[in-house]
């Protein structure tokens, strides 16, 4: 292995793991902050990602028209499951809910846009920054996005009047609430702004992945792994979990191909038994 | 008015009722041979898998609160010892059941481990994890098992359906016995403080550790026992069908709707398969999505109007008419 193909690795691995940062701090998000376990998680990534095929390629919507309606539409979705169908807040019951919520979702796909897979198919032009060095110019792009959407999110946490209320119902529901706040529909936006951070990622995702029924469970799988790995709850840390994570996937795939996903989920394994301590609890938006 | 009639005494008679005629109803069905009988057998042989999947994850997930939701990694060891150690290496059928048993033994001993450190949504997190790490090793390994081709068993190894229909009524009867013994002995009680209030179970001298690795591992078992029958009825095996999210989830889903920690809960949650195999029967072949969203509405339901199963609604109605009885 050469220098160039090194770095060529390194590379790509920084640019896509900064996606899966910005895929998995919707579930970063969700479970530390708001203490919702969502196993839905994956069904709505699949579905941003159809809806954005379809848009495109089939109903001739314009992309700039797409970027505003489905972070819209996500958002509303995001709200009203969160306070007409997670009220209830036992883990056994949030996981029940979700999952049907998943299958109406997976349902809902197979139905409008049919199983079959999807990809844009667009060949992505390289820029080369030496004659060996290269990375793909969509990639570069995704990393750009990822990286200004999570910092103008959490920038929206810690500045804006909305984002220190989400902070506080976040923190104590109840002192909230005394104070005048309406934590029910604050957590309600607070979900609905996670599920704008999936269509987001759902709209670059299309752009670079080819999109299976089943695909929705993978994506789901690796935002739990770098939720967990970089602490629940830490949005800064998923930018960074995600980019390790896709680092170590590049090099994973080029050396051990067949068995990155095993190499990759031990490493899950272990590091939630052996953080064990770190999982109990964290709340930091 | 008689205001007897629907006393916990009473309603217990008529449930052993109901199971007892079910069973026999069951198991006389097929002495009526016809093409409706043939079609009805293959219904009530997926229903009464799912039962016994059930069962044996209430086991663990129940009694002792261990949500996993990776059992379908019991499951598929179980099937995989079956399909590779027969159809592969030619052992005994029995010892491959064995070996399945042992291997399921051995993950569900490592998963109680992993309880004693993480709890709740982690746990789950970490069964799907070795889930994952089995599906791909499992479609990887193809000097074993042949990849995502998947392991076919010759005939003579495997099951005709009207031998897997009995095999399997009568695996159904001895995992609720299981599941009764298991509630009822010292075992059960055990899990069941540890699981309520850890701590106050602490207090009064439990160490919940060996109990709860107890109640995992004879769910373990259980799983890949019904895993190598699986096997033997399908007469093939491949990564997509055992290793799968899918298998797990219907199992916790059957114990869930009908009760989760009750005995008698996985039987009243059967008929979410009987629903989805008609739906899906009904209307797969032109609306391809419709089962899921049927389903998905069903638990959504389920989770917001009856978050304890059937069998709490069932409790509640008893005991509102016994308390204004007088």
């Amino acid at each position: 292995m050469t220098a160039e193909i090194f770095t060529t690795l390194l590379l790509s691995g920084v640019c896509t793991g900064a996606l899966y940062g910005l895929f998995a701090s919707g579930l970063t998000f969700q479970l530390g902050s708001l203490s919702i376990a969502n196993f839905g998680y994956g069904a709505w990534l699949a579905l941003a990602m159809y809806v954005t095929y379809f848009a495109l390629r089939v109903w001739n919507i314009p992309l700039w028209t797409l970027i505003i309606v489905l972070p819209a539409s996500f958002f509303v979705a995001g709200y009203l499951i969160r306070n007409f169908l997670l009220t209830h807040n036992t883990l056994a019951v949030q996981i029940l809910t979700t999952l049907g919520v998943a299958m109406v979702v997976n349902g809902f796909i197979y139905l409008v846009f049919s199983p079959a897979p999807r990809t844009l198919g667009i060949i992505e032009p390289l820029f080369f920054l030496t004659p060996d060095i290269h990375v793909g110019l969509l990639r570069l792009l995704a990393f750009v996005v990822a990286g200004v959407t999570l910092v103008s999110f959490q920038l929206f946490l810690r500045r804006s009047y909305l984002g220190k209320v989400i902070r506080a119902v976040v923190e104590e529901p109840e002192a909230a609430q005394l104070m005048g706040i309406n934590s029910k529909r604050i957590l309600g936006i607070a979900f609905g702004l996670s599920f704008v951070l999936i269509a987001i990622a759902g709209i670059i995702m299309m752009h670079l992945f080819p999109v299976t029924s089943t695909s929705g469970s993978m994506y789901q799988l690796m935002s739990f792994l770098i939720a967990t790995i970089a602490g629940l709850g830490n949005m800064r840390g998923a930018f960074f979990a995600g980019i390790a994570i896709g680092v170590m996937n590049a090099y994973l795939l080029y050396f051990v191909a067949s068995f990155a996903t095993v190499i990759l989920f031990s490493v899950f394994v272990v590091v939630l038994i052996v953080f064990s301590g770190r999982t109990a609890g964290i709340r930091h938006v | 008015m008689n205001t007897h009639f629907l006393s916990a005494r009473r309603l217990a008679v008529i449930g052993y009722a109901c199971v007892a005629a079910l069973v026999l109803g069951c198991a006389i069905l097929p002495l009526f041979p016809s093409p409706g009988t043939t079609y009805a057998m293959g219904l009530i042989l997926q229903i009464m898998l799912f039962v016994y999947l059930a069962q044996a994850w209430n086991i663990a997930g129940g009694f002792a609160g261990l949500f996993s939701l990776g059992h379908s990694a019991f499951f598929g060891l179980g099937a995989y010892a079956y399909a590779v150690g027969v159809g592969k290496y030619g052992l005994n059928p029995v010892l491959c059941f064995g070996i399945g048993a042992f291997l399921a033994a051995c993950l569900g001993a490592v998963t109680a481990i992993v309880s004693t450190r993480l709890s709740g949504m982690f746990f789950a997190m970490v069964t799907l994890g070795l889930n994952e790490i089995l599906l791909n090793l499992a479609s990887q390994m193809n000097w074993l098992t042949n990849g995502d081709a998947g392991s076919y068993l010759r005939k003579q190894f495997t099951m005709n359906p009207a031998a897997a229909y009995y095999v399997f009524l009568g695996l159904c009867i001895a995992i609720f016995m299981v599941a009764a013994v298991v509630r009822y002995s010292k075992l059960g009680t055990m899990c069941i403080a540890a699981k309520e209030n850890e701590a106050f179970a602490r207090a009064l001298g439990v160490r919940p550790g060996p109990w709860k690795a107890g109640a995992v591992v004879i769910s373990a078992i259980a799983t890949a026992i019904g895993g190598g029958l699986f096997a033997m009825y399908q007469g093939i095996v491949t990564p997509s069908m055992v290793f799968t999210f899918t298998v797990s989830v219907k199992m916790l889903i059957v114990a869930m709707i009908g009760g989760v920690g009750t005995v008698w809960g996985p039987l009243l949650g059967s008929f979410l398969v009987l629903f989805d195999e008609l739906v899906r029967a009904a209307m797969g072949s032109s609306f391809g999505g419709v089962s899921l969203v049927a389903y998905g509405i069903i638990l959504i339901c389920s989770a917001l109007f009856l978050p304890k199963g059937i069998i709490e609604a069932i409790r509640r109605a008893t005991l509102n008419r016994s308390s204004t009885r007088d």
